[in-house]
């Protein structure tokens, strides 16, 4: 069969009533938006405090894991799932800009925004930050108990602007990185590969 | 060649800012940027057959690019509200809100006026920057005939924006399709990355015309869009008479075919519209699309449903398929030289490299049949080779 027309027709029935022009166009603007400080809450902040924090393995991993699937939240097109981040973001980097996102992901996590600035705002930038993510977390168990483990250190830029730089420059700021996950998990295992 | 095929033209800019929590527009000089040169950059757009229409609508005050470069200062009062504005609808998908245009529907009247579903087309499915990459082309008087005879009538402007019109053949992505193409083409291509066929007929129908008017024939290869992002690289030809379509009483020779976009929900804006096109060629009475009201809209997809066709492949009638007149657009702004940038796994060039590198990665892909068209440069694999030499030296392995 060359076209399947009863699924065809479906579809062209129904697709209208999936479509959001103005929640799209909002979600594809948040795409950019929620990018840099979602990754700079995790990069610059929870994964320089973890280098240096008492945890196993498995919590650092399990860290990890939680991280990368809140930034891969923040870049999907898709924006109905809470991006734990742009919380943290909005409240402690004072990021006005994603301001909508902020009270959304907020509201569905039962979460009192102004309060929780409230609490923070005589905090210093990097406890801000961990403070904030102890309430985002709060019923996430598993990971706000790793998050505990964590202490406030200064901030760190993790990612910096590589593309103008020579290959030889990015090679070495890889294997640097390398080292640093290594470290990171413990050991010389080659497990952040596997990660 | 010594003209060029695209021109600069300038427009207004503006910036997006926050003003007490609200996003608004404001209308900015080069003299409110930091960086001049990186301000003078966006402002110059670089567009092809609609670039004076642009040009027109920004010295009117309804469309404005946004520069990448950074402002002097963020401290604005007054502005437009940014819900004034569609900023997907002619913005690159990788960058939204780059290009603002004033609009009371949720998408802009140049992307109703191209796409007359739009508002009921996905919002990420857009004319975006086919507008401004669409060359200047000039037509046979039969491909011209066809799109005066086809083309829709609008509530305003009075009838659809211009395309180049095509008989198109929808065939969904399925190995059928792939043998079908194979014995068309001559070449193993398959739908499923969306490529698009053409006939060679339709092709030496349309001329490129240059700054200089010189008349081009289209390359081999280009990228091609219908409505609403349908988009592809053309993968191959083939000769119109070989492909025909029988629509009701009448045969017609196929000029392109392409895929039915899968589960994108744009079908409307291309199979919908291309078979309302298609029936009023045939003569039958289509009506008048208000692009701005949504009922009708829906209720012109029950009224009109998809055109069938015969398709009849070297006399043969091999099945039946979804035909309309669909409306195209160019792009030439790519460079199609064999190259990997990025060896995705699916490229069949990367495949290629993979195996004569025995790539232990691959060995969980299945191979497919290479053409030996597509087989690799010396060069090309000679820098492939040294680029897995690297991975292979970073993940401290041994080839």
């Amino acid at each position: 069969m060359l076209v399947d027309f009863d699924a065809l027709d479906g579809q062209i029935k129904s697709e209208h009533e999936e479509i959001k022009i103005r929640e799209t166009a909002r979600n594809l603007r948040g795409l950019k938006q929620l990018m840099g400080p979602v990754t700079c809450v995790w990069s610059d902040y929870v994964l320089e405090a973890a280098k240096i924090a008492n945890l196993t393995e498995n919590e650092r991993k399990a860290l990890l894991r939680e991280m990368e699937a809140d930034i891969r939240r923040a870049v999907k097109k898709d924006k109905s799932k809470c991006v734990y981040g742009a919380i943290v973001a909005f409240v402690a980097l004072k990021q006005i800009d994603i301001a909508d996102f902020a009270f959304t992901y907020a509201s569905m996590l039962n979460l009192d925004l102004e309060e929780l600035e409230n609490q923070t705002e005589r905090l210093r930038h990097a406890e801000k930050v961990l403070m904030s993510f102890f309430v985002v977390y709060r019923d996430r168990p598993e990971i706000l108990s790793v998050l505990k483990k964590l202490a406030p250190v200064d901030q760190a830029n993790t990612f910096q602007r590589l593309a103008r730089r020579p290959i030889s420059v990015i090679m070495e700021s890889l294997n640097a990185s390398k080292i640093r996950f290594r470290k990171l998990l413990g050991g010389d295992s080659d497990a952040w590969w596997y990660l | 060649m010594l003209g060029g095929i695209y021109r600069r033209f300038t427009v207004k800019t503006a910036a997006i800012v926050d003003n007490a929590g609200k996003a608004i527009v404001v209308p900015t000089s080069e003299y409110d940027y930091k960086i001049r040169q990186a301000y003078r950059a966006s402002a110059r757009i670089t567009a092809g057959m609609f670039g004076p229409l642009v040009s027109n609508m920004s010295k009117r005050g309804l469309f404005y690019a946004i520069p990448r470069a950074e402002l002097k200062s963020k401290t604005f009062t007054k502005g437009f509200d940014l819900d004034r504005f569609d900023g997907l609808s002619l913005s690159s998908i990788n960058r939204p809100f780059s290009r603002l245009i004033v609009s009371d529907q949720e998408k802009s009247s140049i992307e109703r006026w191209c796409n007359p579903f739009a508002l009921i087309t996905d919002g990420t499915r857009n004319l975006n920057t086919f507008l401004y990459q669409m060359p200047v082309v000039k037509l046979s008087k039969s491909l011209l005939n066809l799109f005066h005879r086809s083309k829709l009538e609008l509530s305003t402007p009075k009838y659809e924006l211009f395309g180049i019109p095509g008989v198109t053949v929808f065939l969904d992505k399925n190995d059928e399709a792939d043998a079908i193409l194979e014995k068309l083409t001559g070449v193993p291509i398959s739908l499923d990355g969306d490529g698009i066929v053409t006939s060679r007929q339709w092709r030496k129908q349309i001329k490129v015309m240059t700054t200089l008017n010189e008349e081009l024939d289209l390359p081999e290869t280009f990228k091609l869009q219908g409505a609403a992002r349908s988009k592809g690289i053309t993968i191959g030809s083939f000769e119109a008479n070989r492909l025909l379509v029988k629509v009701a009483d009448h045969i017609l020779p196929v000029d392109v075919v392409m895929n039915t976009q899968g589960k994108r929900k744009n079908k409307a804006a291309n199979m919908t519209a291309a078979g309302m096109r298609m029936r009023k060629f045939l003569g039958e009475v289509v009506d008048r699309i208000d692009t701005t009201n949504i009922e009708q809209l829906i209720a012109l997809k029950e009224k009109y449903p998809v055109v069938r066709g015969t398709l009849v492949l070297d006399g043969e009638e091999i099945g039946e398929v979804v035909v309309g007149i669909n409306k195209f657009y160019l792009d030439l702004t790519h460079n199609m030289t064999p190259r990997i940038a990025k060896p995705h796994i699916s490229y069949i060039q990367a495949q290629q490299v993979f195996d004569v590198l025995d790539y232990p990665l691959l060995s969980r892909f299945e191979k497919r049949d290479v053409h030996e068209d597509l087989e690799l440069h010396d060069k090309q694999l000679a820098a492939v080779e040294s680029l897995t030499n690297r991975i292979a030296l970073y993940r401290g392995e041994e080839l």
